[in-house]
């Protein structure tokens, strides 16, 4: 009868932990955010661009971020015909919500309309399968559904070591192999999705036509030309110089200033 | 110079043939052919021309069998060895034979005399050519090639005929081998000649030569510039007669001497004028003249019927080349790819013909449609304009068309594909997005592992809990009886001195006073308010055993009268202290 009332005590307590998560911020500040925001929309849906991206613009400075605000200020930079600051706000979006229907739709909108063309190298079909799961939700949904299955898993072990009916028993053995296998899964899935949210690889081109260089300096014969808009990996920093990888595997040195990091 | 003629009519035929120029006091042949046994034609003869003899008639027959079929041709031939005296152009006028009432009349044969101071180059040439003994020999003036061009100046797309000409005075047996240029810059469409070259005898600065048309062309520029066309090689064999001194040789036709000889054309320059600016938007590089003209089969039917509209270019000009811009239609009008039927002849004036168009439309639904007229451009060299064409517009009724005509033809027209008009990114999110502070996933911080940690370490001291609350009530039997045991010694601590010093009477007493002492605290009652008699209702209310009871009830009376008897008790005192011991450690496994 105790364990019982300790258990249900447990479960109510982590929930409140979970829902605490999710809180939103001081009321007063939230207000503030809702004003600019609300600005924001008014002046994109009446086309003033610019003053719709310094009004989002304004709520991440102070510190605030969300998919939705990215791919937002993405749309009003896009609107102004700003290509890369739309990518690179596309690709933020995507990196705090990898499912965010319209951002990969923007962006793809986006990248069609850059000068460069890159085949990417193959990638292999499990792969790609793989990507698709993990994108399929936002990272923290990954870690509530992770925890429900731990929690069903652990439901689970005790309704069977407690219980005196077989025929509850048996059924909650498959359950709490489901709650196990799932709750790997998501452990796996949200890990995946926050080492894309922490890598700090990934850039967008920023300089009209740039030369790509041999070495880290500019007396370095010239290997290939990418344009502004195009999405390179950081391989490694040198002082002023970075060693970019584009899509196709292709490999140079650009300087710092040409890019911005997603 | 002289050309089967294959007359094969149901009449009679004439021909006359006769070489295009000769020279004052040449003789030359004039030829009439019949195929039918007929008396010499009538001819009226010009002035200047004296008959040397003649006619000399010849006939001939052949048969071919084709197949098992057999066609017999009949010719006659009648011959005229002519000479002129004058020069200047004269024409001999038609013949005319008769054969049963039928007549036949040759066309008119024109004839240019020359000098005859001619002469006397042509038979230089003669010699000169015989010093040169070569196998091939090149060109010269005895034998050259040329591309003949119509014009010289044309605009992109308006066309000129190129002619391939030969000209010699030698006798040629054949050709060894041709190359036409390929005309770069230009479509070309070879206009029909006879498969066989014929040599004409014609006059070029005062000179009489053999000419023969290789090839005709019309070709139409493409590009603008200068464009050139790349010279042609011819190869032919010449045969040349020997002359010799031996009479014999004479006799019998002398001898022959054959070598080949080459020419090449000099190149040909072609200015092309681009098309000037200011083409309409229907222009699609249509040069020449054209007419339009357009047409339905009907102009009322009902819904799912076809209907066609049929538009025809005609005209002449680079038709070959020609777009037809594809006419608007109703939307509610499902059209079918147009029927393409081209009549279009090459002449030495250019390609003309027409080119007619068929559209099949079909209306899907009732109501009064109009077709819009076809537009059509093209551009004029001879007015140097642009001209744009309109079709007629037609106004179509639809009617309701039958149900079950509709479920026949086409079973799917209702459904429609939701097509792409414009593609734009999609719209900006509104509400509060969500915001939250930089940096704050939850996935992976500690207070996520936490929970884990905190759930596993719970699940794990419950279930500790669990397996010792078992353990320990497996325990509880043997836990009571010891508790029992433990009980009765303490109670019967006195007992057991009394006992040992052999003191039975106040061993006795001993064991009463424990056995009140224990009932009391067990039923939490005075000593004083428990008596022999009530002590057994109340431990049967307690659930105790009537066999125990009853054992409790003799202890106690034995007890009783042990003390005030102590020499009548049979009873040994070592095992009442026993029983004693005994019943209580039972009560105490009984009473909770």
């Amino acid at each position: 009868m105790m364990t019982k009332k300790l258990i249900t005590y447990i479960v109510t307590g982590w929930f409140a932990i979970v829902m605490a998560m999710g809180a939103t911020p001081q009321e007063n500040e939230a207000a503030k955010y809702k004003t600019w925001i609300d600005s924001a929309e008014a002046a994109y849906t009446n086309q003033d661009y610019s003053k719709a991206a310094d009004f989002y613009q304004q709520v991440l400075e102070h510190g605030m971020t969300s998919a939705d605000l990215h791919y937002n200020l993405g749309n009003a930079w896009y609107k102004q015909g700003a290509l890369p600051q739309a990518i690179l706000h596309y690709e933020k979006a995507l990196k705090y919500n990898p499912a965010h229907e319209d951002a990969r739709f923007n962006l793809q909108m986006a990248n069609s309309l850059i000068t460069d063309r890159i085949e990417p190298s193959h990638v292999p079909f499990y792969k790609r399968w793989y990507k698709q799961l993990w994108q399929s939700m936002p990272i923290d949904s990954w870690a509530v559904l992770s925890i429900v299955a731990f929690l069903a898993l652990i439901g689970a072990i005790l309704l069977f070591v407690f219980t005196r009916s077989i025929a509850l028993k048996k059924t909650v053995v498959p359950i709490g192999l489901l709650g196990l296998v799932l709750m790997i899964l998501s452990l796996t899935l949200g890990a995946e999705a926050r080492s894309y949210l922490e890598d700090t690889h990934k850039a967008i081109v920023f300089e009209p036509t740039l030369n790509v260089k041999s070495s880290p300096d500019n007396s370095g014969t010239d290997l290939f030309t990418i344009h502004e808009g195009l999405k390179v990996e950081v391989r490694q920093e040198l002082g002023e110089w970075s060693e970019i990888e584009i899509a196709d595997g292709r490999v140079g040195w650009v300087p710092n200033e040409s890019f911005k990091k997603v | 110079m002289i050309l089967p003629f294959a007359a094969t009519g149901q009449g009679v035929n004439i021909t006359g043939e006769a070489p295009n120029v000769v020279k004052v006091g040449e003789r030359f042949r004039l030829v009439y052919k019949v195929d039918a046994k007929t008396d010499a034609p009538h001819i009226e003869l010009p002035d200047v021309f004296t008959v040397l003899s003649g006619p000399g008639v010849s006939q001939s027959t052949s048969i071919q069998i084709i197949n098992g079929r057999q066609t017999t041709s009949f010719n006659l031939t009648f011959t005229y060895v002519l000479v002129a005296d004058k020069a200047g152009e004269y024409t001999i006028p038609a013949a005319e034979v008769e054969k049963d009432g039928e007549k036949a009349r040759s066309r008119p044969i024109s004839i240019e005399v020359l000098k005859s101071n001619a002469s006397q180059n042509q038979s230089q040439a003669q010699s000169n050519s015989k010093t040169q003994k070569q196998e091939v020999k090149s060109g010269g003036s005895d034998f050259f090639v040329r591309v003949q061009i119509s014009r010289n100046n044309i605009y992109q797309g308006e066309h000129l005929v190129a002619t391939l000409k030969l000209y010699t005075k030698l006798s040629l047996a054949g050709f060894e081998d041709i190359k036409f240029p390929s005309f770069s810059g230009f479509f070309n469409q070879e206009i029909e000649t006879p498969q066989q070259i014929s040599l004409q005898r014609e006059n070029v600065n005062g000179q009489i030569y053999q000419t023969g048309v290789i090839k005709k062309y019309v070709l139409f520029p493409q590009r603008s510039g200068k464009l050139t066309i790349d010279p042609f090689e011819v190869e032919a064999v010449v045969r040349e007669r020997v002359r010799s001194n031996d009479p014999f040789d004479d006799f019998f036709g002398g001898r022959y001497r054959r070598y080949t000889i080459k020419d090449e054309s000099p190149q040909t320059t072609v200015t092309v004028k681009p098309l000037p600016a200011g083409a309409p938007a229907s222009f699609s590089g249509a040069v020449g003249n054209f007419n339009l003209e357009t047409s339905v089969d009907k102009t009322s039917l009902k819904a799912n019927e076809s209907l066609t509209l049929t538009v025809k270019l005609t005209g002449e000009g680079n038709l070959k080349l020609v777009e037809m811009p594809k006419p608007e239609f109703p939307g509610d009008f499902e059209v079918y790819d147009p029927k393409i039927k081209p009549a279009i002849r090459v002449t030495p004036s250019g390609a003309r013909g027409s080119i007619t168009y068929e559209y099949l439309l079909i209306p899907r639904h009732e109501g009064t449609f109009e077709l819009n007229p076809v537009t059509f451009s093209y551009f004029n060299p001879a007015t140097r304009q642009y001209k744009t064409l309109k079709g007629q517009s037609f106004d179509i009724e639809v009617e309701k068309g039958d149900g079950s005509q509709s479920g026949v033809v086409v079973s799917n027209y209702s459904k429609q594909d939701v097509t792409n008009i414009g593609t734009d990114i999609r719209f900006i999110q509104s509400g509060n997005l969500g915001l939250r502070p930089m940096n704050t996933v939850f996935f992976g911080t500690s207070l996520f592992w936490l929970i884990y940690i905190l759930g596993i370490g719970l699940t794990i001291i419950v279930l500790l809990i669990r397996r010792k609350k078992i353990k320990e009530s497996a325990d509880q039997l043997r836990m009571r009886t010891k508790k029992a045991s433990k009980v009765s010694k303490k109670r019967l601590r006195a007992a057991a001195k009394e006992l040992k010093a052999g003191n039975d009477g106040a061993m006795y007493e001993a064991i009463l006073k424990a056995i009140w002492g224990y009932l009391a605290d067990k039923l939490t009652i005075d000593v004083a308010s428990l008596t022999r008699d009530n002590v057994g209702d109340m431990l049967k209310e307690q659930g105790v055993p009537a066999e125990i009871i009853e054992k409790l009830i003799k202890l106690i009376d034995d007890c009783e009268f042990a003390r005030y008897a102590p020499s009548a008790a049979q009873s040994d005192s070592k095992k009442v202290y026993n029983d004693a011991a005994d019943i209580i450690g039972k009560l105490e496994k009984q009473i909770k």
